[in-house]
C-alpha cells in the first residue's frame, strides 16, 4: 500500500507539474492583460502537434521541447494579436468569444490535418527506472525538473525583477501605469508569449505521458480554470501550486473513491469553494471575473 | 437592399437559363441521365472527437463508390457530409440528402446519438438508412429503414467474453470501461456475456475519457487478484491503460475492444506492451492476409496511404450493398428497403442479412499481438446466427 500510495504521489507531481505550467500561463495573461484566453488548452495542444510534426520529420528528442516553446509563444503571441489587442477596448466578453473561436479553429485544423487518432510525441526521455516497486518514468521526471525550473524562473521575475514589477503594476492600473511610462501593451504582448510557451511546455509534456488529441485543449482550459479560481483570481503562483493540488486530487482520490466518482468530488468541491470562499483561497488580484 | 434583391434575381434567371440550355444540349447531343453518377449521401463526423472513425467512414464510401463505378454498369458518386458530432447538424446534412426527392438510401453516421436523432425522420420520410453505429437501441425501436453493418455489441462482446474466458482461460476477470454511453453499453453486454459463461467479474471500475492516470484503478485490479483484465474504452484510454499497466509491472492478459484493433491504437504503444493484448472487432481488414478483406485492405492502403479499420470496412460493404441492390433496379426507398430487408449479401468483412429488425452484421474476429511488431493477426473468428446463438 506505501508503495502505491509512493506511485500514486508520484504520478500526481508529474501530472500536476503539467497542469501547473498549463495554469501558470493562463494566470499570467490574466493578471497582465486582463485577458481570459480560452484558447489556452489549444495553444497548448497545437505546440504538441507542432512538435509531433518536427519528430516525423526527424527533429524529435530533447528538440521537441524547445519546438513546443517557440511554437507555443508563436501561437500566444497570435491570440493575442488577433482575439484580444483588437478587442481590447471592447466589452469583455468580445475577447472570450474571439479566443473560444480560435480555439475552434486550432481544433478543427488540427483535426483536419492530423487526424482525429491520438499521437504519440517522439519521447524526449525515454524509459524510466523501477525504484522498488515504484516506476518513474523518465518523460514524467524531466516534466517534473522542467516544471520546477520554469516556475523558479516566472517566481524569480515576477518577484525579483523590475518587468516583474512593472506587470504587476500594469495589471493593478493599466492607465496609471500608462501615465508612468510603463509600456503596458508591450507587456501583455510578452504575457501572452510566456503564456504560450508555458502551453507549449504543458502541451508535449502531457502528450509525452497521455498522447495528444486534437480536442484535448477543452479538458486542460478547465483545468486551469479551475486553478485560477481556487487560487484566486488573477493570483499566478498560487494558481500553478493549485493547479498541482488538482492533479495530486485526481491520483489520490481516484485511489480513494474510483476515478468517476473522484472527477465529480473535484467538482463539487469546486462549487462549495465558490459558494464559501469566491475570493479564492489566496484572495483576488484581478477583480473582473468570467 | 432593393438594388441587391433584383441582381441577385437576376443572376438567378440567367442561371437557370444557362441551366436550361445545357440541358437541352445535353439531352440532344443524345445524353440520358442514367449516364450521370447515382449520388448517394454518406453523413459521418469528420469533425469532432470522432473524426478518427468519422475519416474511416468516409475513406471506405469514397473507395466503395470508385470499385463500384469502375465495376459498372451504373456510376456511383459518395457525396460526403460532416456531421460533426452535434444531432443538429446530422439532421441539416440528413435534410440536405433528401432535397431533391427521397433517395433508395442515406449512409448515417457512426455515432449513436445522431442517428437516434435521424431515425424518426428517415421513418417520416420513408427512406432506408444504413449505418455501422453499435448503438444497441437503434435496432430494438422498431424501426423498418434502420440497416446496421457492424455487429452490435451483442454480437462482438459475446466474442470478447467467449474468448477471455474459452481461450485465455480468464476465470476471475476484471472489467474496465469507459463511463461514458459506449462504455457503459458495452460493459453491461460484457457482464451478460461473461454470466452466461458462468463468469463474474472480480473488479469492475468506469474511467472517464479525461482520466489521465489510471495506476489507482490498475493497482485495485492487482489487489482484486484478477487473472486478466477486459478494456472497453476508447482509443486514447485503451492505450494510456496498456502501457501504464506495463510500466507497472503488470503482465496480466489483456482483451481490449474494438479500439485496440485499430492500427493507430497500436502504433501508440511500443511492441513489448502489446505482449498479451487481444481485441475484439467486428472484422480487422489490416490483420487479414487474403481473402476480400485483404484485397480491401491492400485497395485501402494504396488509395489512403494509410492502414483499414473495421470502421471503414464496414462503410465499403454497406455502400456497396446499397449500390447494389440500386444496380438490380431497387431505384426507390420502398424497393431497395425490400431488398435490403429480405437479401443476403457477400460483402468484403462477412456475409450480411437481416435478422429482421435491421441487424446485418453477425460475425466477429478477435485479434492478438505477439510483442515483437504492431501488427495484430487473426486469432479466432466467431460467426452467430441472425438471431444471435
Amino acid at each position: 500500500m506505501e508503495a502505491l500510495t509512493l506511485q500514486l504521489l508520484f504520478n500526481g507531481v508529474a501530472l500536476g507539474a503539467a497542469y501547473g505550467l498549463l495554469a501558470l500561463g493562463f494566470a499570467l495573461t490574466l493578471r497582465a492583460a486582463g485577458a481570459i484566453n480560452f484558447a489556452h488548452g489549444d495553444v497548448a495542444v497545437a505546440a504538441a502537434y507542432a512538435a509531433i510534426a518536427a519528430g516525423s520529420l526527424g527533429i524529435g528528442g530533447g528538440w521537441s521541447i524547445g519546438l513546443a516553446l517557440i511554437a507555443g509563444g508563436g501561437l500566444g503571441l497570435a491570440v493575442a494579436s488577433l482575439a484580444w489587442a483588437p478587442l481590447r477596448r471592447r466589452p469583455i466578453e468580445t475577447t472570450f468569444i474571439a479566443a473560444i473561436a480560435i480555439g475552434v479553429i486550432i481544433q478543427n485544423g488540427l483535426t483536419a490535418t492530423f487526424g482525429g487518432a491520438p499521437q504519440a510525441t517522439d519521447a524526449f526521455a525515454g524509459g524510466g527506472w523501477h525504484i522498488g516497486a515504484l516506476y518513474v518514468s523518465a518523460a514524467a521526471a524531466t516534466g517534473i525538473a522542467l516544471a520546477a525550473a520554469a516556475f523558479g524562473l516566472a517566481a524569480f521575475i515576477l518577484l525579483g525583477t523590475q518587468i516583474g514589477r512593472r506587470l504587476r503594476a500594469a495589471a493593478e492600473d493599466p492607465d496609471i501605469a500608462l501615465s508612468h511610462g510603463i509600456p503596458v501593451l508591450k507587456l501583455a504582448f510578452g504575457a501572452f508569449a510566456a503564456s504560450g510557451a508555458l502551453a507549449g511546455l504543458a502541451g508535449i509534456l502531457l502528450a509525452s505521458q497521455h498522447f495528444a488529441t486534437p480536442l484535448a485543449g477543452a479538458d486542460y482550459i478547465l483545468k486551469a480554470y479551475i486553478a485560477a479560481t481556487v487560487a484566486g483570481w488573477g493570483r499566478i503562483l498560487p494558481t500553478a501550486v493549485a493547479a498541482l493540488l488538482i492533479a495530486l486530487f485526481e491520483t489520490i482520490g481516484a485511489a480513494l473513491m474510483g476515478h468517476a466518482i473522484a472527477e465529480g468530488a473535484l467538482y463539487c468541491a469546486f462549487i462549495l469553494l465558490l459558494a464559501f470562499r469566491p475570493q479564492g483561497l489566496a484572495g483576488e488580484s484581478v477583480g473582473r471575473r468570467a | 437592399m432593393t438594388l441587391r434583391l433584383t441582381i441577385c434575381i437576376q443572376w438567378k434567371l440567367r442561371f437557370v437559363g444557362a441551366a436550361t440550355l445545357i440541358l437541352t444540349a445535353l439531352a440532344l447531343t443524345g445524353h440520358r441521365a442514367a449516364a450521370e453518377p447515382v449520388v448517394v449521401s454518406v453523413l459521418a463526423p469528420i469533425t469532432g472527437f470522432l473524426a478518427l472513425e468519422g475519416g474511416a467512414q468516409r475513406n471506405g464510401a469514397v473507395l466503395a463508390a470508385e470499385h463500384a463505378s469502375a465495376k459498372g454498369p451504373i456510376a456511383f458518386d459518395a457525396d460526403v457530409q460532416d456531421t460533426t458530432t452535434a444531432p443538429d447538424v446530422a439532421i441539416s446534412a440528413f435534410r440536405r440528402a433528401l432535397r431533391d426527392g427521397a433517395p433508395p438510401g442515406v449512409l448515417g453516421p457512426i455515432l449513436g446519438s445522431q442517428m437516434l436523432a435521424l431515425l424518426p425522420l428517415a421513418d417520416q420520410a420513408g427512406v432506408p438508412i444504413l449505418t455501422i453505429s453499435g448503438t444497441a437501441a437503434l435496432t430494438e425501436m422498431g424501426s423498418p429503414n434502420i440497416f446496421r453493418f457492424f455487429p452490435g455489441d451483442a454480437v462482438v462482446k459475446t466474442a470478447h467474453a467467449s474468448y477471455a474466458v474459452s481461450e485465455v482461460g480468464m476465470k476471475r476477470p476484471a472489467i474496465l470501461y469507459q463511463t461514458t454511453a459506449y462504455g457503459q453499453s458495452g460493459r453491461a453486454q460484457l457482464a451478460a456475456a461473461l454470466a452466461k459463461l458462468g463468469v463474474r467479474p472480480v473488479y469492475e471500475e468506469g474511467l472517464p475519457p479525461t482520466a489521465k492516470d489510471v495506476s489507482a484503478a490498475l493497482a485495485k485490479v492487482k489487489a482484486s487478484g484478477a487473472d486478466g483484465v477486459l478494456l472497453h474504452l476508447h482509443a486514447g484510454p485503451t492505450a494510456l491503460t496498456i502501457r501504464q499497466a506495463r510500466e507497472a509491472g503488470m503482465t496480466l492478459p489483456i482483451v481490449a475492444g474494438s479500439a485496440m484493433h485499430q492500427p493507430t491504437t497500436a502504433a501508440l504503444l511500443t511492441p513489448d506492451m502489446l505482449a498479451g493484448v487481444c481485441a475484439e472487432s467486428g472484422s480487422a481488414p489490416a490483420a487479414e492476409t487474403e481473402g476480400p478483406a485483404f484485397a480491401f485492405a491492400e485497395a485501402y492502403r494504396a488509395r489512403f496511404e494509410t492502414e483499414p479499420d473495421a470502421f471503414a470496412l464496414a462503410e465499403y460493404d454497406a455502400f456497396t450493398v446499397l449500390a447494389s441492390v440500386i444496380e438490380a433496379g431497387a431505384d426507390t426507398p420502398e424497393a431497395a428497403r425490400q431488398a435490403l430487408t429480405s437479401g443476403s449479401f457477400n460483402g468484403a468483412a462477412m456475409t450480411y442479412a437481416s435478422n429482421g429488425k435491421g441487424d446485418m452484421a453477425h460475425d466477429a474476429v478477435i485479434v492478438c499481438y505477439d510483442g515483437q511488431s504492431h501488427r495484430a493477426r487473426i486469432a479466432k473468428r466467431y460467426r452467430f446466427a441472425a438471431d444471435g446463438r
